[in-house]
């Protein structure tokens, strides 16, 4: 992760290391895995940073995209088959 | 996880077994007590918390698996298992994240032995990947890039990571499961759930982007693209 993070960060007005900090910890922000009292520090870096801000947006774009791009169809007798199952170990007991 | 249940069956044994049971009690202190429900009811209980989540076990096994008929035959068991099983299971705690653990030790049970790849580890290159730095380098806008990746290409991108990386990948960003029921459905600690998902997202991402150039949606010779 190292390198694009000092990457990026040349790309922002930032110059406290406010970026680094960020990218750092923006896969577990995303993942809404931050603690509380981390939260406002990154909010208002990222309502502040635009790059940072667009790199988040486009990784949570992806995620979405990738939770909608995973539909599966059900075969339709998966469920009976089921209910069939259990019927049978039912009655065994 | 069946403590509980278990000091309920003693204190009712003391010089009470001749006693007619009581009816089954719906609830005691937000606790069902599951040792007094009957058959029929603990079917109908059963089949009213699980059976609606048997659709997205089914999309869970097929990433498991990567195959229709695999994927119906591990659901079938792991949901056959979770009906033996659910007298254990604490009403009021995280079902789905219980019946995933099962799904989970099901598939590894039926099908780790038969496995096609040895477990696979993930170029330590991978870390310095970045889909976004490279999508900004076509012509399309970033955003438009994400919008012509189809289903297809997110199924073989997910199919093509190693089974655990794909496995935790799946779980938080289509599940949306968080790190510790992930850790506790694979039974691997946090921190390895962490790295599996941060360098199994790169990958994915970088198979995505192989994608995308080969569809003219970005620069192939990006630097960084390799």
């Amino acid at each position: 992760m190292g390198a694009d993070v000092t990457d990026l960060a040349g790309q922002c007005s930032d110059e406290s290391g406010n970026c680094q900090d960020a990218l750092r910890e923006l896969e577990r922000y995303l993942d809404g895995e931050l603690p509380e009292s981390d939260l406002s520090t990154i909010r208002s870096h990222l309502s502040a940073c635009y790059p940072c801000a667009d790199r988040a947006s486009f990784e949570e774009q992806l995620r979405a995209i990738i939770r909608q791009r995973c539909v599966e169809r059900t075969p339709p007798d998966l469920h009976d088959a089921i209910r069939r199952r259990l019927d049978t170990m039912a009655s065994a007991s | 996880m069946t403590t509980g249940a278990g000091s309920n069956v003693a204190d009712t044994t003391d010089d009470a077994s001749e006693q007619v049971p009581v009816e089954p009690a719906r609830e005691v202190d937000g606790t069902l007590l599951r040792t007094e429900l009957t058959e029929a009811e603990r079917r109908r209980l059963f089949e009213e918390q699980v059976l609606p989540e048997v659709d997205r076990l089914f999309g869970a096994a097929m990433r498991y698996t990567r195959d229709p008929t695999e994927a119906q035959d591990v659901v079938q068991e792991a949901v056959a298992k979770a009906f033996s099983s659910f007298h254990q299971f604490q009403q009021g705690t995280n079902l789905r994240a219980w019946l995933y653990r099962i799904l989970h030790t099901t598939y590894i049970s039926m099908y780790r032995k038969k496995q096609r790849r040895p477990q696979e580890a993930l170029q330590e290159s991978i870390d310095d990947f970045s889909f976004y730095d490279e999508a900004r380098t076509g012509d399309s806008a970033e955003y438009e890039v994400l919008e012509q990746i189809t289903d297809e290409h997110v199924k073989a991108a997910l199919a093509d990571l190693p089974e655990a990386f794909r496995m935790a990948v799946y779980l938080a960003d289509v599940e949306g499961f968080a790190y510790k029921e992930i850790a506790e459905i694979m039974d691997t600690p946090i921190g390895t759930v962490m790295s599996r998902l941060h360098r199994g997202r790169k990958a994915l991402q970088k198979t995505l982007r192989e994608y995308a150039v080969g569809h003219g949606l970005i620069d192939g010779d990006a630097p960084g693209g390799q």
